[in-house]
């Protein structure tokens, strides 16, 4: 089957969208330029009184930033990507909304659920409950990112070939959460993968073909 | 969705106070972020600042200094739980630490933060203020000054039986406080539920290195990533024959401040700790509960929970058939 | 054309993974919520903070001069009445979901403040106010009456009395309701979360009174809707409003708040007594039952349920009307509610009878092709289950410190089925590309795939080879994805469109070849002459289409519908829990789930739904309640933090069947999202029961509930 993100039974529109995401290059079509100039944003990030903080700045540099936007840029999938936000925007709203990185989603916003759940530097934590500059200069990993050009994470296999997916809204946060675990310690036991886990919810119930893909990964370890 | 504010991030401790106001909801100090985030989206605090402490790096470091260990408030739970010393002396607090939130509120989530937190009370949390509070299924046994909420950190009821002590860094330099008197009860508007200023900030967490057995019950619903129904935190000293010298007995969500259960303290004392004596210091732990028509059952919670943390602190964890 | 099931097939029913699982592991799949189109403004609405208000005035004028704020949809005029506690009043679009906030605060609204009720006990207490203009807050359902109750009772040798009642709860879809508009030249385009894009788009076409050929629904991936998701919802109407006025794209999706009241299920409470002979049994059944619908009209549940060949029955049905939003359907409606009843019903009779529960349930189960399915099924459940050696009279269970283990099972049925309305798009090209497509949306039941699996059977392909596309209301017609009729309605469509392509390619390749159409065959990747030894890649054969594509659009008739699919499915579940007799805690240690579905189309994604039911229930079973206060007129957790959702620790194991019993496999497809999550819970209470001797009646199963019955029964 095709790519359904750039193929055909997502209008083009959406593909254009997507690629323009994984972008930095505004010359691209549909770029960040052309969306900012769009939605109102570029006059934010033209604003007077932005400060840049370019990817990889030390936290240290930092001393005070807005109320208005500063323009960031975050190291997202392995990709430097550059936007323009208030402090007050969440790393989760700052990816969706302003990046067009959506693997990551929004479900409770406070912390709960776990669709919101990236890898920073390696750890995961819940995008919703960080500012978006407190993660500049940090790596960020979203389920995209897991993959291996276009090769499923061992993860996201899994989860494929035991159907541990049904709308699969919840499903980007519950594999980057188990890859962090195996990332750690490829041996991983059963009951590591399933703790890995437990600050996720399905809700349409695929914990049992979770289960399923725990017991693959595991004898794979072997 | 969070009202706007300036951003800073302090690299001193004494830079940091400096950032904060005199009064509260000026200024919010911002360390894991999971409550003061969500806190800020249900718009229980709007502050015109935000001071970022996770650049205060040597918040972040715990070493053993004189027969105590010395946490730093930037330790995360993460780090606690899996720190040497606090398995090896600590039990009962690696154990609240692994307990607690999930992995992804663990890897951001700090031990300041921890006991600096707002409490989860529904009526507080949605801004409703009825005269009268129709449901506290999940709210005070041991209601204080009219207020109902529990507070809800776990890590202090443990501290607390631990007899650990914070170190306040304010305006006026630094201070000692035991933790247990680090909490008061709220009136939900200028008087927080910590004692702490609003321009002072917890440093780090002392905790002295005893012979004491120390366990931790949590009864919940969730098995996972759950707030507990109730919770005991227990301390023993006890000599080689088994008799109790010193009994802490410190309970969680059950008021608005942890409650030291000083009846049962007192009772265990000179006595041998078995499943009847626990028993009965669960039974007394509960003496003078008021609770609420939807929470009476949490009575009955704390008298069970009192009485395993007892028992599991002496290596017996009847319940699951391993006596 | 005469259109049947292969007697053999190669692809239907085995286990195929499905085709967006690439997508969806890896974020890619682009659902409503993730979209963004240039120039895209981000909307929130103003709910009422009372649970029953009318609007005095609203002051938007700070709003409209905030930055970024591109437009102001009133949804409540002055004196309109509000209903329920987040009932919209207005809607805000601005260039960032920040603006729109803080546009929002600055709005002033007056309100009138209307007496209002959030409880049953509330509602229906003497001198209530209404809780809405329209109707009376009781509303008395239709009962049902044959025999006599009282005699029967007297005559029975075992009779139970009972009090069995289930909480409201939220559908919590993860994606929440919502859509983003789009306008152009008076043409508009919503890419909406719906588990019916057609319905959507009629909603929208009639709002704002434009021909439905000028409304466009997309919903290629959706994260959840249960029942709750079947029209454009007020959230829908306003988004394209505000997209209207702001004169550019808009997207609206409710936050976790809001989803709350973006439909509930049902809350049912049941006074039942019931009485059966020495036999076994049931002789007589009374039910004064009720519930809440919300603003909704109706909260019946079957009464009986399963066993209903009962001669002396007398039931009534009161639906308390409540200032929360309406009942959307959920899963299975009245279903799991009515098990729950009958079966708690159930077990406290077999006890009193001292008889094994599924002995008992046996003598009373429907007769004919139903009850010899529900039979074999409960064959199956016990030996995998090992009930034999697992079950104990209630209260004699193993013991282990204070921990008290338990077994309980419980039957449920449905009807499920195909709508005679649907359609399926199949079409050829040269390069080889065989394409399916509807209308119809895949909710994450594997709807996509079906389309596939099917295709694949009839073109000797496997799945993956085929181009599935689904969920664009301009493709062919379908109907909303919703109790169990979506799969029976799918495969027997693209059985038929796909015979159809087969068909129209025959004879274009019998010209080329010269041969008969009829001597054609596709087996295997490649196209067959019967007959000789020559054969065409599939590549090969379609080049021959040259610039002339097949195209063919199948449709469902009641009489392909008949000999496709089927209606009626039945199927039990068993559970084994542990009980914490100290404090309450209940953990669900397995459950095993044998299911009918009649013609299996993919069994992974079968099992996928039955054991995604049966958890969807484990949690109404152990944790979730909503909590309403009447004083406020609010609900109390409207969150994840306290409404509260199971997660991977708090998960049995599930061990599910598929019955493919020739009884049920020839009867043709009949659908499966329904069924499994309407026994679970019983069985779940029946365990409690089985560990404890205690029966507790009240779900959520959580300490707050199970430990003051405990105490009752002389535990604790």
């Amino acid at each position: 089957m095709s790519d359904q993100s750039q193929g055909s039974t997502v209008p083009d529109e959406e593909a254009e969208k997507i690629s323009g995401a994984l972008s930095t290059d505004d010359s691209n079509g549909f770029g960040r330029r052309s969306f900012l100039k769009g939605s109102g944003l570029a006059a934010m990030a033209a604003g007077v009184g932005t400060a840049a903080i370019p990817a990889g700045t030390a936290q240290a540099a930092l001393v005070a930033m807005g109320p208005g936007p500063v323009e960031i840029a975050l190291d997202v999938d392995g990709k430097q990507v550059k936007t323009s936000v208030e402090p007050r925007v969440t790393l989760l709203d700052a990816l969706r909304d302003y990046l067009q990185i959506t693997a990551a989603k929004r479900v409770c916003d406070r912390g709960t659920c776990g669709a919101c759940t990236v890898l920073i530097d390696g750890k995961i934590i819940y995008a919703c409950s960080m500012l978006a500059v407190e993660a500049v200069g940090k790596k960020i990993t979203t389920a995209r990112g897991l993959m291996n050009g276009d090769e499923l994470h061992p993860v996201q296999a899994a989860f494929w070939e035991k159907d541990a997916s049904q709308c699969g809204f919840c499903t980007p946060g519950f594999v980057v959460a188990c890859s962090a675990v195996l990332a750690k310690n490829p041996k991983s036991t059963f009951e590591d993968l399933k703790k890995s886990v437990d600050g996720n919810i399905c809700r349409c119930g695929t914990y049992e073909q979770m289960f399923q893909v725990f017991e693959l990964l595991t004898q794979r370890g072997k | 969705m969070i009202p706007a504010f300036t951003y800073k991030n302090p690299q001193t401790v004494p830079e940091a106070v400096a950032l904060l106001a005199p009064t509260w909801g000026e200024a919010e100090v911002l360390a894991g972020g999971s409550d003061l985030l969500a806190a800020m989206k249900d718009q229980l605090v709007a502050p015109k600042t935000v001071v970022n402490i996770k650049g205060l790096k040597d918040l972040s470091t715990s070493n053993i200094v004189g027969g105590k260990l010395v946490l730093g408030a930037n330790v995360t739970l993460a780090e606690l739980a899996e720190l040497a010393p606090v398995n090896k002396h600590f039990p009962a607090l690696a154990k609240a630490a692994k307990d607690l939130g999930s992995i992804q509120i663990r890897n951001v989530a700090t031990l300041g933060g921890n006991l600096c937190q707002r409490n989860r009370d529904w009526y507080y949390r949605n801004q409703l203020g009825p005269e009268v509070k129709e449901n506290l299924a999940y709210g005070a046994i041991f209601p204080a000054d009219g207020q109902s909420y529990v507070h809800p950190s776990t890590l202090a009821p443990v501290l607390i039986a631990l007899s650990a002590t914070a170190q306040v860094v304010g305006p006026n330099g630094a201070k000692d406080v035991p933790i247990e008197k680090l909490f008061q009860v709220s009136d939900l508007k200028n008087k927080r539920e910590v004692t702490l200023a609003p321009n002072e900030i917890i440093t780090n967490v002392t905790i002295p290195i005893t012979e004491a057995k120390s366990a931790e019950i949590q009864v919940r619903e969730r098995q996972s990533h759950d707030w507990p129904l109730v919770q005991a935190a227990v301390a023993l000293l006890v000599d080689n024959t088994g008799m109790v010298q010193k009994a802490n007995i410190i309970l969680g969500h059950v008021g608005p401040v942890p409650r030291r259960a000083t009846d049962a303290e007192k009772f265990l004392v000179g006595k041998k700790l078995d499943e009847s004596l626990a028993t009965e210091a669960g039974k007394q732990g509960a003496e003078g509960a008021q609770p609420h028509a939807t929470n009476e059952y949490k009575v009955q919670l704390v008298r069970v929970a009192i009485k395993r943390a007892l028992l599991s602190a002496m290596g017996n964890d009847y319940w699951r058939g391993t006596p | 054309m005469a259109v049947n099931w292969p007697k053999e097939p190669r692809v239907v029913g085995t286990r195929i993974k499905r085709l967006d699982g690439p997508f969806k592991t890896t974020g890619r799949a682009a659902y409503s919520y993730d979209i963004t189109r240039p120039g895209m403004h981000f909307a929130v609405l103003l709910g009422s903070p009372h649970a029953h208000a009318r609007v005095k005035t609203v002051d938007d004028s700070a709003a409209k001069a905030m930055p970024g704020v591109s437009a102001i949809h009133r949804m409540a005029k002055d004196g309109d009445e509000l209903t329920y506690a987040g009932d919209p009043v207005l809607g805000i679009a601005a260039d960032t979901e920040a603006h729109a906030y803080d546009a929002l605060r600055a709005i002033k609204v007056e309100y009138e403040i209307l007496p209002h009720s959030v409880t049953m006990q509330a509602s229906e207490k003497e001198g209530a106010g209404k809780v809405s203009e329209k109707d009376d807050n009781v509303l008395k359902g239709k009962g049902r009456k044959a025999g006599d109750v009282d005699k029967a009772l007297e005559a029975s040798a075992a009779k139970i009395e009972g009090v069995y009642s289930l909480p409201e709860i939220s559908h919590s879809c993860l994606e929440s309701h919502g859509l983003l508009a789009e306008w152009n030249d008076g043409k508009l385009r919503v890419w909406c979360s719906t588990q019916a894009t057609q319905n959507v788009a009629a909603d929208l076409a009639k709002e704002f009174k434009i021909s439905p050929a000028n409304v466009k629904c997309i919903t290629h991936h959706m994260g959840g809707g249960f029942g709750s998701k079947f029209n454009a919802g007020v959230e829908g109407l306003a988004c394209a409003h505000l997209a209207k006025i702001a004169g550019r794209a808009v997207r609206l999706m409710l936050d976790r708040r809001e989803e709350h009241s973006a439909g509930i299920r049902p809350s049912a409470h049941a006074i039942v007594a019931a009485g059966a002979d020495a036999s076994g049994k049931l002789i007589a059944f009374r039910s004064e039952q009720k519930g809440s619908p919300g603003l909704g009209s109706s909260a019946n549940f079957p009464l009986p349920y399963v066993y209903e060949n009962i001669p002396n029955v007398d039931t009534r049905m009161d639906s308390v009307r409540c200032n929360f939003h309406m009942t959307r359907a959920y899963r299975a409606p009245g279903h799991p509610q009515g098990c729950f009843v009958m079966e708690s019903v159930m077990d406290d009779l077999a006890a009193k009878l001292q008889m094994d529960p599924v002995a008992f349930r046996r003598i009373n189960l429907p007769e004919g092709q139903i009850g010899e399915i529900y039979n074999k099924e409960l064959d199956i459940a016990m030996e995998m289950f090992g009930w034999a050696k697992k079950y104990h009279p209630p209260g004699k269970g193993p013991a282990k410190g204070s921990l008290r283990t338990g077994v309980g099972m419980a039957c449920h049925k449905w009807g499920g089925g195909g709508v005679p309305i649907d359609q399926m798009l199949c079409e050829i090209y040269s390069d080889g590309t065989v394409l399916m497509q509807s209308s119809t949306q895949d909710l994450g039941t594997g709807n996509r795939t079906v389309l596939a699996i099917v295709a694949a059977e009839v073109f000797g392909l496997s799945p993956d080879q085929i181009k599935s596309e689904v969920g664009e209301s301009e493709w062919a017609r379908s109907h909303g994805s919703g109790g169990s009729t979506t799969c029976p309605s799918t495969a027997p469509a693209s059985l038929v469109a796909a015979t159809q392509a087969r068909s129209a390619f025959f004879e274009r390749l019998a010209k080329s070849l010269e041969c008969k159409p009829e001597d054609l065959a596709c087996e295997a990747g490649r196209v067959k002459i019967n007959g000789t030894d020559k054969s065409l890649s599939w590549q090969e054969a379609c080049q021959k289409l040259g610039d002339n594509k097949i195209s063919e659009l199948g449709k469902l008739n009641l009489g392909l519908l008949k000999a496709l699919s089927d209606q009626g499915a039945g199927g039990c579940q068993f559970a084994e829990v542990q009980v914490d007799i100290e404090t309450g805690e209940v953990r669900v240690i397995e459950v095993v789930a044998v299911q009918d579905c009649g013609l299996i189309i993919n069994k992974l994604a079968c099992e996928s739904q039955v054991a995604g039911g049966v958890v969807m229930a484990v949690n109404a079973a152990v944790l979730e309640e909503r909590f309403m206060d009447q004083a406020t007129g609010r609900m109390l957790n409207p969150d994840m933090e306290f409404y509260k959702l199971g997660m991977i620790e708090d998960m049995p194991r599930i061990k599910v069947h598929m019955f493919d019993d020739p009884i049920s496999t020839s009867r043709g497809v009949i659908g499966i999202g329904e069924p499994p999550t309407i026994s679970t819970l019983a069985a779940i209470g029946n365990a409690i029961f089985n560990a404890t001797g205690v029966r507790v009646s009240r779900a959520p199963f959580t300490p707050r509930h199970v430990l003051p019955a405990l105490i009752k029964g002389g535990h604790a």
